[in-house]
């Protein structure tokens, strides 16, 4: 059996590497977005997550999200732990099946004291209250705005501040536009990388200091 | 004061609610950063802004 370690020494340094492979990931929502983004960012190292959703993966979430057929009625979060086992098998992965409100988002905050916040919920009051109180908490927080419709990638943006970044087309909403996979894909990748950004410029920060 | 990293000057902003109406945001789905910090919905309405703050009002619409 290989170590997903060794695979990574091909594309960043020992400090890189530690770096990634140390950061806590708490990821909300694991579906169009969710599922990729955990996807890209496990295959690029990343090895500590928590997992947050409440939904049960559904045939017609095929169309966009990493599930496959036979996890038709799974959870999605134990279904895409054990996707992401598959790309590597010493990911260290907790799952939380809950739609979480705002006093559980406190609280998990508390708890696990996570480096990296994703939101990647669909409903637009939830997004809200991550992005306010990750900040409050004082934690990056890597959110999505504006991920449906085809045809207009190139209206993704990249909305940077500090602790926070804000990815898509910031207009088009589910309620007008379907889901579909280019888009939403485009966009948890973008995340993703990101999320990278924010982590390797904390090693760069090390080094100059 | 900087409105999402562009300077405005328009005397008849006192304060945040000001700009929602004058840049006709919708209040429902927004968050507001004054100088990087959270302000909540219902401090919007007091909240005095002055002249050095910088403002973020990030719009969330819905899908993910």
């Amino acid at each position: 059996m290989y170590k997903f370690r060794t695979i990574l020494q091909n594309y960043f340094t020992q400090d890189e590497i530690d770096k990634i492979s140390q950061t806590k990931i708490l990821l909300i929502g694991c579906g169009g977005l969710g599922s990729n983004i955990a996807n890209v960012l496990v295959r690029t190292g990343f090895s500590y997550f928590i997992l947050i959703d409440y939904d049960r993966v559904e045939i017609k979430n095929l169309n966009r999200q990493i599930f496959w057929q036979e996890q038709y009625g799974e959870k999605k979060v134990l279904a895409l732990k054990k996707n992401l086992l598959k790309i590597n098998s010493s990911a260290q992965i907790k799952i939380i099946h809950k739609k979480i409100d705002k006093e559980d988002l406190k609280q998990i905050i508390l708890k696990e004291s996570p480096d990296v916040i994703i939101e990647a919920v669909d409903d637009e009051m939830t997004k809200k209250f991550i992005f306010e109180i990750t900040l409050k908490y004082g934690k990056k927080v890597v959110c999505a705005s504006g991920i449906a419709g085809y045809g207009d990638c190139d209206n993704i943006k990249i909305r940077r501040g500090r602790n926070f970044v804000i990815v898509g087309d910031m207009k088009k909403s589910i309620k007008d536009y379907k889901p579909l996979a280019p888009k939403v894909t485009a966009v948890a990748a973008i995340q993703a990388d990101e999320v990278l950004r924010m982590v390797l410029d904390d090693v760069k920060e090390k080094k100059i200091k | 004061m900087k409105l999402n990293g562009k300077e405005i000057k328009n005397k008849n902003i006192k304060t945040l609610m000001d700009i929602i109406v004058l840049y006709n945001y919708d209040i429902k789905n927004i968050a507001i950063l004054v100088n990087d910090h959270v302000v909540k919905k219902k401090q919007w309405k007091s909240y005095r802004l002055s002249e050095n703050d910088e403002i973020e009002i990030i719009g969330f619409v819905g899908g993910g």
